[in-house]
């Protein structure tokens, strides 16, 4: 499932305006006493090996700065030194994300060319940009200015499917942990970024699209139109839920009659989606997917894994119902007396905001709020007025409380409505409304401690997901 | 070793102005609580040509080199990406004790796209007020023109609704600092026709603290810096027609141009009330002797040398002919020629309104309104600017 993390909140940008900072002269100290520490670690070793080879020559002929300087040099040289380039692949966030791949050349004069498997013009065109290598408490490699590199740091998550202000937490700072000619390992400064270089062969260097084969195939999976996403492997069935921006992967499976999770990041290499860590459960390891296949006119990914030939396809119930879900979601607000709000309202066959209720003149979000009345639910439509607050302007009423099933679906039945609708609004109302009482009802997935997905029990092609 | 973008900043910004430019990454300028990106190096050169001919040339025409040279900032770092900040408003620059700007949000700039130049020039010419302000304070009565109604919540307001109340932008709500830079900054980006309009569209309280406050900042610049501010003004507004490549409104208003006609009435929300003071006269004194009041004026080019200026008044209508002549900086001057019919009739009635259009000396400027799609053209007297005649061009 691809879906990108929701807006966590709508927010109006200033964008007409700057702001005036104060230099904040902490961090300049900082850093200045960092450096001067690194000094001092330099000379006590040059007097404790003073008094121990008395007669030795000084080891260290050379001043830190010198050391340093020398250490980055030769591995500069060492970077610029690969014939055919590199190969990296860099996990961000602490390495909790799943992997881009790179191809990198770099130059003496400080230049590297670059491709990426971010999009399909990144792996495609090359780019060239800035980098230099610098003493930053290590021997650090920075990228400096704008690369493809940089899209999965930019805070504008438009560009990455990040967090807005964050990005996907990775890094193009890194300090340079281990080199030899066969293999370079960097972590990031900042977020903790793992990558991971090796020299790239002459086939790669020319072609970097050709080297993955048809391993991204595999992002078809954002075209299966259901919710829930099944692997069947043989015997074997497990859920699963894919972030494309995060390149992580969740397999949900049931062991003794409970479902269980696991989660790894993965990546793209030759004809192979990798898992970064294996996944192993009923008796099979799954390291990577490989042979993908999409058929695009049965919605089917044919896929093999654990060396059985099996297929990723839709799926109109999760692998085992959470039949209490329904109920927990209802309480959790009711018992606040407070409500669940979505920004999209439904998403239909993949399509985020189907019905297009975000195209309502100030809409703010969708709300279920419990025992609105004392006889009945509503579903509202909120919008801002004068910028300022927010109102309900309609909604659906539905029967209080809703119908809850022994097999875990809770089922909407439509009282009226209550406001008033624009008749240019109406079809939007109807819409949302239709969909909601449903006669098949809903199953709700808990997807964090105040995050529910509401996804139609009819056929899995509709689902609402719900936060408060 | 300097690549030619190094060589083209040390040529045309480092050596000229002596300001410091940083693009390339330098984590220790920064605020390390902010995820941030460098700008891509093929937006360097447009982002500083701009602000070069926008920013630096116009004060350097208006005050001097020495002046720029002195008070500019030493350093300008350049960073890729807005600065998001946790209120959800987004940072697009910084300055600190005068001598350091941070740009923001490189990466989308786009020199054909007045909004993003207009937006740069904007921070830099806020940011370059702060310094200015940093070096000599503002009189502080300019502090108790919106006294007490300055606040944090700014973020929560629109531009409009802070217009409304006395302010020039919702950010200039944050604080009299930012009020007054906001001003400056404001008023040169967008221009003067922009100003006018803008203030004229408000209440009348909110109009006369948008006026001391024009003031406060044209005297500033006036008696601090000899700096005439309207001057500066037009400079910053013709540079930035000339990098963006937006049409002048002569280049496509005119005889044989897209637009012939501009349409005056009073409906025209931010037309100008002095304008409207002279047309209010002359319909009077047309109801006076007619029993009809005017409706609405029309202003056609219908020849290469001659105006045509339409009232409509009651169903009727009476037309007046005016030759004239545009001079080498696009200054033109109106000689009333003759009337129809119906404009002998009416003519003493509304002689305020033909002399309106021979006494003074007009530009062509765009009419700003955020009302309407409409595309607006407005004749501007060089002699009282805030008489001018905006109508909707056909």
């Amino acid at each position: 499932m691809s879906r990108k993390s929701q807006k966590s909140k709508k927010l109006r940008t200033q964008t007409q305006n700057s702001k005036l900072r104060t230099q904040n002269s902490a961090q300049n100290s900082k850093l200045k006493k960092m450096n001067k520490s690194l000094l001092y670690i330099g000379l006590f070793l040059m007097i404790a090996f003073a008094a121990c080879k008395k007669d030795d020559s000084h080891p260290f002929d050379k001043s830190p700065n010198d050391r340093m300087q020398e250490l980055l040099d030769s591995y500069q040289s060492t970077f610029v030194n690969a014939q055919y380039g590199w190969r990296a692949v860099v996990f961000p966030d602490s390495g909790k994300s799943g992997g881009y791949t790179f191809y990198w050349k770099f130059t003496n004069d400080n230049r590297v060319t670059m491709y990426a498997d971010i999009y399909p013009s990144t792996i495609d065109q090359s780019f060239e940009s800035s980098y230099r290598m610098k003493g930053l408490q290590q021997p650090s490699l920075i990228f400096d200015t704008y690369s493809y590199l940089h899209i999965l740091s930019d805070p504008n998550s438009n560009v990455n499917g990040g967090t807005m202000g964050k990005g996907l937490l990775s890094d193009f700072e890194f300090a340079v942990d281990t080199v030899t000619k066969d293999s370079v390992k960097l972590t990031g400064r900042y977020n903790g970024s793992k990558a991971f270089m090796v020299p790239a062969t002459q086939q790669e260097s020319q072609d970097f699209a050709g080297s993955f084969g048809n391993a991204m195939d595999f992002e078809n999976i954002a075209n299966l139109t259901t919710y829930f996403k099944r692997l069947v492997l043989g015997s074997n069935q497990f859920d699963i839920s894919v972030n494309l921006s995060t390149r992580t992967i969740t397999f949900s499976w049931v062991e003794g009659g409970v479902v269980k999770t696991f989660t790894t990041g993965y990546f793209y290499a030759n004809g192979k989606v990798v898992l970064a860590q294996p996944f192993t459960a009923n008796g099979i390891t799954i390291t990577d997917f490989s042979s993908i296949n999409y058929d695009a006119a049965n919605s089917i990914i044919h896929i093999t894994a654990a060396g059985v030939a099996g297929q990723i396809q839709g799926s109109g119930q999760p692998i085992l119902v959470d039949t209490e879900a329904p109920q927990r979601w209802y309480q959790a607000v009711l018992s606040q007396d407070s409500y669940w709000y979505s920004f999209t309202g439904f998403t239909i066959e993949g399509q985020q905001d189907a019905y297009g209720i975000t195209t309502i003149p100030n809409f703010y979000y969708l709300i279920f709020w419990p025992k609105f009345g004392s006889n009945y639910d509503l579903t509202g439509f909120v919008v801002v007025v004068n910028n300022s607050s927010l109102s309900i302007s309609y909604g659906l009423a539905t029967a209080t409380p809703p119908t809850f099933t022994s097999d875990g679906r809770v089922i909407f039945t439509e009282l009226g409505f209550v406001g008033t609708i624009p008749p240019s609004q109406q079809s939007i109302y109807d819409n949302t409304a239709a969909k909601f009482t449903d006669p098949s009802g809903f199953y709700l997935v808990q997807t964090g401690k105040q995050a529910y997905d509401m996804v139609s029990a009819k056929d899995g092609k509709a689902w609402i997901s719900w936060v408060y | 070793m300097p690549s030619k973008l190094d060589n083209w900043l040390y040529d045309s910004i480092t050596h000229p102005y002596n300001i410091e430019v940083k693009y390339k990454w330098d984590q220790s300028e920064l605020d390390l609580n902010k995820t941030l990106v460098p700008p891509i190096e093929s937006q360097v050169q447009p982002v500083l040509d701009a602000l070069r001919q926008i920013w630096i040339n116009t004060y350097i025409a208006e005050a001097g080199a020495t002046f720029f040279k002195k008070y500019s900032p030493k350093l300008i770092v350049m960073v890729g990406s807005p600065s998001f900040n946790p209120d959800g408003s987004i940072t697009l620059g910084t300055a600190e004790g005068g001598r350091r700007v941070v740009l923001y949000d490189v990466n989308d700039f786009d020199n054909t796209n007045v909004n993003s130049v207009q937006q740069m020039v904007h921070v830099v010419e806020h940011e370059f007020g702060h310094i200015l302000n940093q070096n000599q304070i503002y009189p502080p009565e300019f502090k108790l023109i919106s006294v007490g109604k300055y606040t944090a919540n700014w973020i929560n307001e629109s531009d409009d609704q802070a217009n409304s109340e006395g302010f020039i932008s919702a950010y200039a709500k944050s604080a009299p600092d930012e009020d007054f830079v906001e001003m400056i900054s404001l008023m040169l980006s967008n221009g003067r026709m922009w100003f006018e309009m803008m203030v004229n569209s408000q209440s009348d309280s909110a109009q006369s603290a948008l006026r001391s406050k024009e003031q406060y900042v044209v005297s500033y610049y006036k008696s601090v810096w000899n700096i005439d501010f309207y001057a500066l003004q037009t400079d910053v507004q013709r540079a930035l027609t000339s990098v963006t490549g937006r049409p002048t409104l002569a280049s496509v208003f005119g005889f044989g141009k897209i637009y012939t006609s501009a349409v005056w009435s009073a409906a025209i929300t931010g037309s100008s009330p002095d304008f409207k003071t002279i047309f209010d006269a002359a319909s009077t004194s047309l109801d006076g002797s007619f029993g009809v009041t005017l409706d609405s004026m029309k202003v056609t080019f219908i020849a290469s040398n001659r105006i045509r200026v339409q009232m409509f008044f009651g169903g009727y209508q009476a037309s007046f002919t005016y030759s004239f002549s545009t001079d080498a900086n696009g200054v033109m001057t109106l000689t009333y020629l003759t009337a129809d019919s119906n404009g002998t009739l009416i003519k003493d009635d509304v002689q305020g309104l033909l002399d309106y259009f021979s006494q003074y000396h007009f530009t062509l400027d765009w009419g700003f309104n955020r009302d309407s799609n409409a595309n607006l053209g407005a004749f501007v007297p060089q002699e009282s600017p805030q008489v001018y005649y905006v109508g909707i061009l056909e």
